[in-house]
């Protein structure tokens, strides 16, 4: 699997939404599953998924997957 | 099974959870963080272990508020157990972490009590932060002092939140990013250890029992099925779901069973194909609490649950030997059946006011522009106590009514701009489209302050009501449950949607003809008396004076008149408004009583020595409703003299002794002294409304002296001193000796004291109900209590008080109580009070005051 369908298959399985519905445009504002509560698992997730650590300022708004994709390529992840 | 990674967990509780939520047992967190991230595992453990839950965390950082407001979430979810997560980082500071650990551990204990459920206390971890060496042993005798508190107690499990912390260590246990972003204190591995821990501890409580059955079919002979029949039927009746493992036909399977097992037939769910697969799963139940009774060692092999040996007349005893009639926790049926004990059977846990109160809350208020990203950022932050209308930063910088930041200190710390409000004044309302608090100050009754506040700049904006906008999200139930409960307290209060149409222009009520409102307030009463100690000295009437319930009264001493009373209360009064008297435009002084001197005017006398030199001066002689019919008087006066801007309202009353005996001539005890009230137009506070006053001439001759004035002026040289009658043989000369006519009058005099406060709330366009006090002379108590009755209002929110306190100052009593009132801060702004009297004449008065 691509990095990048793992981090649309990562989001989908914590938002539980069909994978298909997960594109780069998607975020908060757009899917209601992305709650606060939701938002912190996915950055656990995230973490342990890809061995990273995130800041503060990196996770504490992310408007898209798109946005989330790009913190990730900061820490040498494969977009 | 293998254990599973914290990821694994989740995904595994996801699947379940949904299945688990209604059913089982009730589990509530209560942290001091954010502990949503611990359900996974806990869940997860407890749904393996055969003990299917579902959970509530309650709001963050209110273990204390929950645990103590039996109408809270957390009770409302009933919870069989009860986890209490406090960290130290969240406490006071030290040295009181015992104390509060304490006070904590104690309300939990006794809140499972109540409840009838379980607590699982985790004792908290050692701060991570660096302390001093006094500080490390206090976090240390905190946790033993707590620990040998509940160990033993029945229904009170520990866990400790240390051991996970050192089996990970404090850089894999702690996750700042995570506690930055969402006070998330915890990693995930730390969580799924806590979890799973918990889940164990929970275990040994309640364990986990076998919540189905699923008998081999396949396996069961003629003479095994029939022998299994009163097992089926103590199953079923247990509550016990059962099934039936099918190996091949299932027709010819039922057939058999519905003549040597009918009970079987009549009770299973269904039929499971043994494929291999754990029929739990069929059953959609953990492994762990299904049983399958088997003769087939193969299967028993695959599947566990209970063996049966080869004969069937021993099977009732083999079963009875097993746990399968062992009952799971009855969670819900308890859930539906207990109702909370009330928060008096615990005398010994703190109750939810004085906890409040302990917290030493202060909220103040600043412009929102001055923290806008301190503003924006609680705004977008807040989930709990918010209207749900999102608005950025920008938005907010441009919104164009009032912004206002809302700072929070309390014992704990300075919380900083912890809440934002955006309104906009208009049309008499303030419509407001922001009021959101974050998480960490809830339940310490700052949305109180904020209303209330809110409420005060309304009054001062002229908008008596307040709207406010509201889009409902998942999460924003505790702002609007908070909203609707206020505009059902409050009048002027409407919770709306953006959708539904706002309120019709709200002007003050009616409108009074004339705004004006009471600046300040001023009172001169004279050293109080026991009237226990004095009152044998005026009557011999002991018991009747007992009974009137007053505890003191004022005697003013040789030589002071009522116009040194009224002058000193009106200085008093003018210096608290910071009027210079030369401002004065009008002095009314009311009066009861005789003044000094007869043809003499005292609102002259007293205009001249207040030194307001530029102002009219108005005598109200209206018995003990003159300081209350005052107010129609300022009124009336500024609305014909525009110039006119300030008033000087005095109440005063000085009973001159030889005339009147202050126990004996009324049905009170009268007192010396004066209030006064500084009035100005246009002012927002104290507003006046409305003046109501009935009156009835037929009753003047009731109170009267005979002698004296100029029907009948004194002699010189009379035998007999003239005095007031007293009130039986007033009664009697009066009605002539009639008593129905005298019942009538007593039943008249209350029926017109509820009808001239209905006659003003109709004017003011207001009801009764929505008045927060009623402000009566200071009548007896006996007769206080009869009229809080007939306006049906509880008699704390009368003058009661004030009453027994003071004894009746004539016309000063009103202005007495409501400066009282206000000074100890006891009336909000927007609250509505009557202020009214029954006086000689007869009249009935009613004013009624917004604040």
């Amino acid at each position: 699997m691509s990095a990048s369908a793992q981090l649309n298959e990562l989001v989908a399985a914590v938002l539980a939404v069909p994978v298909t519905s997960v594109t780069d445009e998607d975020g908060p504002a757009t899917l209601p599953e992305w709650t606060s509560l939701r938002h912190l698992e996915l950055v656990v997730t995230l973490e342990e998924a890809y061995g990273v650590s995130f800041a503060f300022e990196e996770v504490r708004s992310v408007p898209t997957v798109g946005a989330l994709r790009a913190v990730l390529a900061t820490k040498g992840c494969a977009r | 099974m293998t254990p599973r990674t914290p990821l694994e967990a989740r995904t595994a509780w996801r699947a379940v959870s949904d299945r688990d939520r209604s059913d089982g047992l009730a589990v509530a967190v209560l942290a001091s963080y954010t502990a949503d991230p611990l359900l996974p595992y806990l869940g997860i453990a407890l749904h393996d272990a055969g003990l299917p839950s579902h959970h509530l965390v309650g709001p963050i950082d209110q273990i204390m508020r929950q645990c103590l407001d039996d109408s809270a979430r957390t009770a409302a979810f009933r919870p069989d157990v009860l986890v209490v997560s406090p960290r130290f980082e969240e406490l006071a500071d030290n040295p009181q972490w015992t104390n509060d650990l304490l006070d904590l551990a104690d309300a939990a204990a006794a809140t499972v009590d109540r409840w009838a459920g379980a607590l699982v206390f985790v004792l908290p971890a050692t701060p991570r932060r660096t302390f001093g060496a006094g500080e490390a042993a206090e976090a240390a005798r905190a946790r033993q002092a707590v620990r040998e508190r509940l160990t033993g107690l029945p229904n009170v499990l520990l866990a400790d939140l240390d051991e996970p912390v050192r089996a990970l260590g404090e850089g894999a246990a702690h996750h700042p990013t995570m506690f930055a972003l969402a006070r998330v204190p915890y990693t995930e591995q730390l969580f799924s250890l806590l979890g799973t821990r918990l889940a164990r501890l929970v275990l040994t409580r309640l364990g986990a029992a076998c919540r189905a059955v699923v008998v081999d079919g396949a396996a069961l002979g003629a003479a095994g099925a029939a022998a299994l029949r009163p097992a089926v039927r103590g199953w079923h009746e247990g509550g016990t779901r059962l099934a039936v493992l099918a190996a091949g036909d299932p027709g010819e399977l039922w057939g058999r069973l519905a003549a040597d097992c009918p009970e079987l037939v009549a009770h299973s769910e269904l039929t499971v194909h043994d494929g291999g697969e754990h029929p739990a799963v069929a059953l959609g139940l953990p492994p762990a609490s299904v049983a399958v009774v088997t003769t087939d060692p193969a299967r028993h092999q695959r599947h566990g649950g209970v063996l049966l040996g080869e004969r069937p007349e021993l099977w009732e005893t083999e079963l009875l030997d097993t746990a399968l009639f062992d009952r799971p926790p009855p969670a819900r049926q308890r859930r539906t059946e207990r109702a909370p004990r009330p928060l008096v059977a615990v005398p010994e846990s703190v109750a939810l006011d004085d906890f409040v109160a302990s917290l030493d809350v202060e909220v103040t208020f600043a412009p929102g522009t001055d923290h806008l990203a301190a503003v924006a950022e609680t705004v977008s932050r807040a989930k709990d106590f918010t209207l749900g209308n999102d608005r950025t930063a920008d938005q907010l910088a441009g919104h164009g009514g009032e912004l206002v930041a809302v700072s929070v200190r309390d014992r704990f710390g300075d919380h900083g701009v912890s809440g934002a409000v955006a309104v906009t004044w208009a049309d008499g309302y303030g419509t407001v489209e922001v009021f959101s608090l974050s998480c960490p100050v809830l339940g310490r009754r700052v949305e109180d302050a904020v209303l209330t506040e809110l409420r005060r700049r309304g009054a001062e904006h002229g908008c008596p009501g307040l709207v406010f906008r509201l889009t409902e999200t998942r999460h924003n139930s505790v702002a609007r449950t908070f909203l609707r409960d206020a505009a059902a307290q409050h009048t002027g209060i409407h919770v709306l949607t953006w959708d539904q149409p706002a309120p019709a222009p709200a002007r003050a009520e009616n409108g009074p003809a004339v705004d004006l409102g009471i600046v300040a307030f001023g009172a001169a009463l004279p050293e109080p008396s026991e009237v226990a100690e004095h009152a044998p000295t005026y009557t011999d009437e002991l018991d009747r004076v007992n009974g009137w319930g007053y505890r003191r009264f004022h005697r003013a001493p040789e030589g002071v008149g009522l116009t040194d009373l009224a002058v000193e209360a009106g200085e008093r009064a003018l210096a608290d408004a910071g009027v210079d008297p030369a401002e004065v435009d009008l002095v009314v002084l009311a009066i009861a009583d005789l003044a000094e001197y007869l043809y003499w005017d005292p609102a002259a006398a007293t205009q001249a020595r207040l030194g307001a030199r530029n102002a009219e001066a108005l005598l109200v002689n209206q018995a003990c409703g003159g300081g209350v019919a005052a107010f129609d008087l300022v009124a009336g006066k500024f609305a014909v003299h525009p110039e006119y801007h300030t008033a000087v309202v005095i109440g005063a009353n000085r009973v001159v002794d030889p005339y009147w005996n202050r126990m004996a001539m009324n049905t009170s005890v009268y007192s010396d002294g004066a209030a006064a009230a500084v009035v100005r137009r246009d002012h927002g506070t104290c507003r006046w409304l409305v003046t109501e006053v009935l009156t009835d001439g037929e009753y003047a001759d009731f109170m009267r002296m005979e002698v004296g004035a100029g029907a009948r002026p004194f002699l010189a040289g009379e035998a007999d001193q003239p005095v007031v009658g007293n009130p039986q043989d007033r009664l009697d000369a009066f009605f002539a000796g009639d008593v129905r006519r005298m019942f009538a009058f007593v039943s008249m005099i209350r029926e017109r004291g509820r009808e001239v406060v209905d006659r003003a709330c109709a004017r003011a366009g207001v009801s009764r109900s929505d008045l927060r006090k009623v402000l009566h002379f200071n009548d007896n108590m006996r007769q206080l209590a009869d009229l809080a009755k007939d306006l049906g209002v509880p008699l704390a929110d009368t003058n009661i008080e004030t009453a027994l306190d003071h004894g009746h100052v004539g016309c000063a009593d009103q202005l007495l109580a409501l400066r009282r009132l206000t000074a100890a801060g006891e009336l909000s702004p927007g609250d509505l009070v009557a202020l009214t009297s029954t006086s000689s004449g007869m009249h009935w008065i009613c004013t009624l005051v917004r604040v």
